[in-house]
């Protein structure tokens, strides 16, 4: 089963998007900030991560650049409410595979995964 | 020109492009759309003003209800929700967004996509729930502003606080350092009709970097509708 990480210090929001993936037929594990996100994504190297920005003790964007320096083909891609072209340029140049503004859109949400982990998430299986 | 210089100047834009069409409705209507997404329920924006209040006047004037044209009355009684954002560096302010308790526990439910009545008091998830809408409620009025500047516009993650409005306000006020004796209040409503919802959403300029409201060229009071 593939495993996607969720970070975002929502719980409400990890809560909704844990609960879209899981139906999809993911595994998931979730972290509440950035830090506990780079922590996480260490000891169990997820197939891709979904990242809120905005978040305390470590934000999104620095986040995705320790995940990234750690794992360069880290599959990283950013959810959150700050959809700001400078923002978006941002996380592309720290090597985000995607960028998704709130709210929350689920086809948006599978179709991204879906296309960073380039297979059908309808089927369920590794490519 | 200085951090403080660019600080002002964006705040004075903002403050003095109010007609519909300009920075400040686009900014309140974005705002107001990605919320009416969120909960999935339409919105209306009422009664955007732009107001100097002196501080010891401030209780009184928020609990003025003909004022700000309340489609419903706020008193000293109602308890209220208040969801707290830092604005970041650029536009150094607090945003705030508060509603009563009752209207807090309904929206709850449709964030939640639970049957309205679901929810009867606020659980920590239920919290996180209208912690996130005030994130996204002003990180949409953030993005529609950057649009305009170009350079990024951050908040800080949110906080929560149950009580009267006048607490709920006067906290946000003491999170800003206040040199001034008058305070620009910018306030605008979103309702939802059916279930006469009232959302409002606030914006308090950090005085100590904007100054005065004359300063700035706010008069007394100023409304119009987005
Ligand atoms: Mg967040």
């Amino acid at each position: 089963m593939l495993k996607i990480m969720v970070v975002d210090d929502a719980q409400f929001m990890r809560l909704r998007v844990s609960k879209l993936l899981i139906k999809h037929g993911y595994e998931v594990v979730e972290a509440g900030d950035g830090a506990a996100a780079v922590q996480t994504y260490r000891q169990l190297k997820p197939d891709a991560v979904l990242m809120d920005i905005t978040m305390p003790i470590k934000d999104g964007l620095t986040a995705l650049s320790e995940i990234r320096q750690f794992d360069p083909q880290a599959k990283v891609i950013m959810l959150t409410a700050l959809g700001q072209q400078a923002i978006v340029l941002k996380a592309m140049q720290a090597g985000a595979k995607d960028f998704l503004v709130k709210p929350f859109d689920p086809e948006r949400i599978m179709k991204s995964v879906q296309k960073v982990l380039k297979r059908n998430y309808e089927l369920g299986i590794r490519n | 020109m200085t951090m403080t210089q660019q600080q002002i100047e964006l705040w004075s834009k903002i403050l003095n492009n109010t007609e519909p069409g300009g920075l400040l409705c686009r900014a309140v209507r974005h705002a107001a759309q990605s919320l009416s997404e969120m909960v999935n329920q339409p919105l209306q924006i009422k009664n955007l003003k732009i107001v100097a209040v002196p501080l010891n006047e401030l209780v009184d004037t928020i609990y003025d209800n003909d004022f700000w044209d309340h489609s419903s009355s706020i008193n000293y009684e109602t308890e209220t929700v208040g969801i707290y954002l830092l604005v970041g560096d650029d536009l150094p302010g607090q945003a705030m967004l508060t509603l009563s308790v009752n209207d807090a526990l309904y929206m709850v439910d449709w964030l939640l996509e639970e049957r309205p009545g679901t929810t009867t008091k606020l659980d920590s998830l239920g919290c996180s729930a209208l912690s996130e809408m005030g994130n996204l409620v002003l990180s949409s009025f953030l993005n529609a502003i950057a649009e305009f500047t170009h350079d990024p516009l951050r908040p800080s993650p949110p906080a929560m606080m149950v009580d009267m409005l006048a607490t709920v306000l006067q906290t946000a006020v003491t999170l800003i350092e206040v040199v001034t004796d008058e305070l620009i209040v910018i306030k605008v409503d979103f309702i939802n009709v059916e279930n006469s919802l009232l959302i409002h959403f606030w914006l308090l300029p950090d005085p100590s970097i904007v100054g005065s409201p004359q300063k700035l060229g706010i008069g007394k009071s100023f409304s119009t509708n987005c």
